[in-house]
């Protein structure tokens, strides 16, 4: 359970908090108060007072010694709920490349071998990876979290909480989780369960059907509420190094194609090109942030970009 | 097997039949593909609708993904082979074998049959009567070569110029090794035209009584019902030494030392064919006997003389080794007119007549040159000049076809040399042995002046050496028998082939030896080809008729187009041409616009793709 949290990459992204986008573009604007007081503000700079500011944020000992009045600006890093839904299909059990070539443009994940999870790591094992260390950082801060590992098979949901206790719970759910089927149509009437989260990071591979997912993710995007998708791909997918004749199975639905793999490769890139648009636009349309990981990159390299790009965003 | 079959039905014939090796270059093609496909290595792929739904395409390997393309592909390489063979269906048109009645001549029967025979022929054909020479091609025996047969007869032209009349083609591998083999392939031929139905039809084969021999023993003659045979009269046995001198319950005797009892055994058999073949009017009734003797029976007085008082003939057949077989005795216990047969091998014991031994130098002897000397056949060997020239000297030489006589008389005409038969009229007194002794020395003589003369000589040179000599013996209290010998051995190639063969050669030679009487007609001689036949059917009981390729091939290339079936080539190749045209054009039209398209997968996004801008249009 506790490999899922490596210390060096825990260490490398101690620096960059989880912070949600709303609660940066709503609490920390000033435009609503804050339901939690006390203990949760932070102090975090002065601003000349402005005729309109409510006189009960003015600074009088500031304003004692330097005769000017300032308004006390706080940042508050509230609570917030975070919901971890993890695709758990026969789909995310694809594994990356075990040995890469020094060309890769991944070359450097196969040269730190220290990474346990840099070589042959699937999806879905990636998936833990990224949800456990989403879950112990969001938990540092305070935030509660719960999950929900699906497939057609087996559904294992916990609970919203934010103590010591429930972080072990959502940890072994993890561990216990298992890939197999395929995702599974009740999703959409599940979703009521997550109403209640403020903020829903869904890790998927987008290898759907009919739209399955894509759509299940535009049912969650409400007010309020942030959704953040990780969309895992593999090396494999994005370059299509297959060469010769391949059978290609789907390990979702069973069905297969024999084909040529260096006959096909540019259809296929330019299929996943149009298709990958595609999702990021609807996406973007629906206010979804996405973040697109490849398996075969260090962990904390994806963090890192991801948690990076949200400190851009305030 | 299939191309066997093909070859065998001839239902297909070749103007090209080598080319058909082109085949193997098909079964190279059809083999790369059906047995080098590559086995696919499965991988699991979650985005499998992106992945468009082409067929895949070989780059690395050969594989065997297009089957509509693989088997038109073959259809065009098979119909290029049969193209480039020069493939042409027999069937598809008529021929000229659509009489009643075919009457198939033989060279041979030409040579021998004299006008009015012939005459007969020529007048007995009508519209539904067919006479064709047995000749490559089967050309049509005419009024006009009628004419000229008849022209070179009286002008004694030999059969090398009666060939060159009734055809014109060069004689080079064409003509058939005798006309046995004519036959059968004239039966073949026949067979092989499915469009008519010759079942109903009556064929005449006009031959040598060389055929006859060969009735009852080939199975493709058998199964024929209305067959019939005419022989020449000129040369057949009114006038046979058994009708003319033996009483009808004449007997023949096989004298055979018990190491030859194999021989004696054949020999019999052999006399046995010959009287179930009821060839004329001989050797039917009469009893054939035969006694194996453990030791000769020169030693044994009484034998010889009780069993040989009452016989006509006697074959006799000594110990292989034997160097002293004493035929005088048995010579001398002939009745009067009595014949016996002898072996060459045993001259040597005989102080008669001793000719000079020798081998005949024929340079680059082959199988074929046993068949030389004992069937009228034309062989393309080159006839040294004289017999020192070596076989090197012939090397890369053109050769000339030679005919059998030729051989045969530059045989007996050069010196030294020995005929393949001996034939002597020989006075005997009482006693053999005192014939011999007062003999041997006049012999000798009359041998030397034999060597003497020139090459020129007569083939009957040793029938004039030995009436001077018979001049020279006492005409008082003498019989008159006659002494066949036959040589076959004067070769040690040869007498591999025919040493345990030469008896039935021996039998036909007497039982037909009226023709001897006037000088050797070889037209009654065996061929190689059945002795060898006779080998094989003794040894293992088995006939040989399986068309290999190889014969096959060589038939075939021996064939020469018709008028009919250049016809029918002309037409089968319009046919196979077409065929290419279309079925090239299938190929292309496959090959180009036929196959799957690739775009599935991108026609599945495409839709979906058309769907969310409509969507995201309508937001």
């Amino acid at each position: 359970m506790s490999h899922f949290l490596d210390p060096q990459t825990l260490a490398e992204l101690g620096d960059l908090p989880l912070i949600a986008k709303r609660l940066a573009t709503g609490y920390l604007q000033g435009e609503h108060a804050s339901v939690l007081r006390g203990n949760g503000i932070e102090f975090n700079q002065y601003r000349a007072y402005e005729p309109g500011d409510d006189l009960a944020k003015l600074d009088w000992k500031l304003f004692a010694r330097s005769d000017k009045y300032f308004v006390r600006q706080a940042e508050r890093e509230s609570d917030i709920k975070i919901h971890f839904i993890v695709d758990a299909s026969a789909s995310m059990s694809m594994t990356g490349p075990v040995e890469k070539t020094a060309n890769s443009r991944f070359a450097t994940a196969a040269t730190q071998p220290s990474k346990p999870f840099q070589t042959g790591l699937s999806k879905h094992l990636y998936a833990k990876f990224l949800t456990a260390t989403l879950a112990y950082l969001a938990h540092q801060q305070g935030d509660s979290i719960a999950l929900s590992v699906c497939n057609s098979e087996q559904q294992r949901h916990t609970g919203m909480a934010n103590t010591q206790r429930h972080l072990q719970r959502v940890l072994i759910a993890l561990e216990q989780s298992q890939c197999a089927g395929h995702l599974p149509l009740q999703w959409h009437h599940d979703s009521g369960a997550i109403i209640g989260a403020n903020m829903i990071i869904v890790i998927t591979d987008f290898a759907q059907q009919n739209n399955e997912i894509i759509e299940f993710i535009e049912s969650l995007v409400g007010r309020h509420r942030e959704v953040v998708v990780f969309q895992l791909q593999s090396q494999a997918e994005s370059e299509f190094d297959y060469q010769g004749l391949i059978r290609f199975v789907d390990p979702e639905t069973g069905r297969d194609k024999v084909l040529n793999g260096d006959q096909v490769k540019q259809q296929y890139l330019s299929n996943r090109r149009a298709y990958l648009k595609q999702v990021q636009t609807r996406l973007l349309n629906a206010g979804v942030s996405f973040q697109a990981c490849f398996i075969e990159q260090p962990l904390d390299h994806s963090l890192r970009q991801f948690l990076t790009n949200r400190m851009k965003m305030r | 097997m299939t191309i066997l079959a093909l070859f065998s039905s001839a239902l297909i014939n070749f103007y090209f039949p080598a080319l058909m090796l082109g085949l193997l270059a098909l079964a190279i093609v059809v083999y790369i593909h059906w047995f080098t496909q590559q086995k696919p290595q499965t991988r699991a792929f979650a985005l499998l609708d992106l992945l468009p739904d082409t067929k895949p395409m070989a780059t690395t390997q050969i594989q065997l993904q297009e089957k509509r393309l693989f088997w038109l592909r073959s259809c065009l390489l098979l119909l290029s082979v049969l193209l480039i063979a020069g493939a042409f269906f027999t069937n598809f048109a008529t021929t000229n074998l659509n009489t009643s009645r075919i009457k198939l001549v033989s060279m041979g029967y030409l040579q021998s049959a004299n006008r009015e025979e012939l005459s007969k022929l020529v007048n007995s054909s009508d519209k539904n009567v067919q006479s064709l020479l047995l000749l490559p091609n089967y050309p049509e025996f005419t009024d006009e070569l009628y004419e000229k047969i008849i022209s070179a007869k009286s002008s004694s032209d030999d059969a090398k110029s009666l060939l060159e009349i009734v055809t014109s083609s060069d004689a080079h591998g064409v003509i058939a090794a005798n006309d046995w083999q004519g036959i059968d392939n004239f039966f073949e031929y026949i067979h092989a035209q499915e469009n008519i139905s010759f079942i109903d039809k009556h064929l005449d084969v006009y031959a040598t009584r060389q055929l006859a021999y060969y009735l009852g023993e080939q199975p493709s003659i058998k199964h024929y019902q209305q067959l019939n045979f005419h022989f020449p009269k000129s040369q057949s046995l009114p006038a046979s030494w058994l009708s003319k001198n033996s009483p009808p319950q004449a007997k023949v005797l096989i004298i055979a030392h018990v190491s030859r009892e194999q021989d004696a055994m054949q020999l019999q058999r052999a006399m046995a064919r010959i009287s179930a073949s009821k060839i004329a009017d001989i050797a039917v009734s009469r009893a054939l006997d035969t006694e194996v003797f453990p030791s000769m029976p020169a030693t044994d007085k009484g034998l010889l003389s009780r069993s040989l008082a009452d016989l006509n003939g006697v074959f006799y057949l000594p110990a292989l080794t034997d160097n002293n077989p004493n035929i005088e005795r048995i010579v001398a216990a002939m009745p009067d007119n009595g014949v016996v047969f002898s072996e060459s091998s045993i001259q040597h014991a005989i102080n008669w007549h001793a000719p000079t031994t020798g081998t005949v130098d024929l340079p680059q002897q082959s199988a074929n040159a046993a068949g030389l000397l004992l069937e009228p056949v034309n062989v393309l060997k080159y006839l040294p000049a004289t017999t020192k020239t070596k076989r090197a000297d012939y090397q890369g030489a053109d050769f000339t076809t030679i005919w059998q006589e030729t051989v045969w008389q530059h045989a007996l005409a050069n010196r030294g040399q020995q005929p393949v038969l001996l034939k002597r009229r020989i006075e005997i007194t009482d006693s053999a042995a005192l014939y011999a002794s007062q003999q041997q020395a006049s012999q000798q003589q009359a041998a030397q002046e034999y060597t003497s003369e020139d090459n020129s000589q007569e083939p009957d040179f040793y029938d004039q050496a030995l009436k001077r000599q018979q001049e020279n013996t006492i005409k008082s209290d003498h019989r008159q028998v006659t002494l066949w010998q036959l040589n076959t051995r004067f070769d040690r190639q040869w007498s591999d082939l025919l040493e345990q063969r030469q008896l039935p050669h021996l039998l036909y030679v007497w039982l037909f030896s009226n023709g001897i009487e006037a000088g050797f007609n070889q037209n009654y001689l065996l061929s190689h080809a059945l002795i060898r036949q006779q080998v094989r059917t003794d040894q293992t009981a088995q006939t040989t008729e399986d068309v290999t390729l190889a014969k096959a091939v060589a038939k075939k290339q021996s064939q020469q187009l018709n008028d009919v079936q250049q016809e029918n080539f002309r037409n089968s190749q319009s046919l196979l041409a077409i065929l290419f045209c279309l079925v090239f054009i299938a190929e292309r039209w496959l090959s180009e616009w036929g196959r799957p398209s690739g775009s599935a997968g991108k026609q599945r996004y495409g839709a979906r793709s058309q769907k969310e801008e409509g969507v995201d249009e309508s937001s």
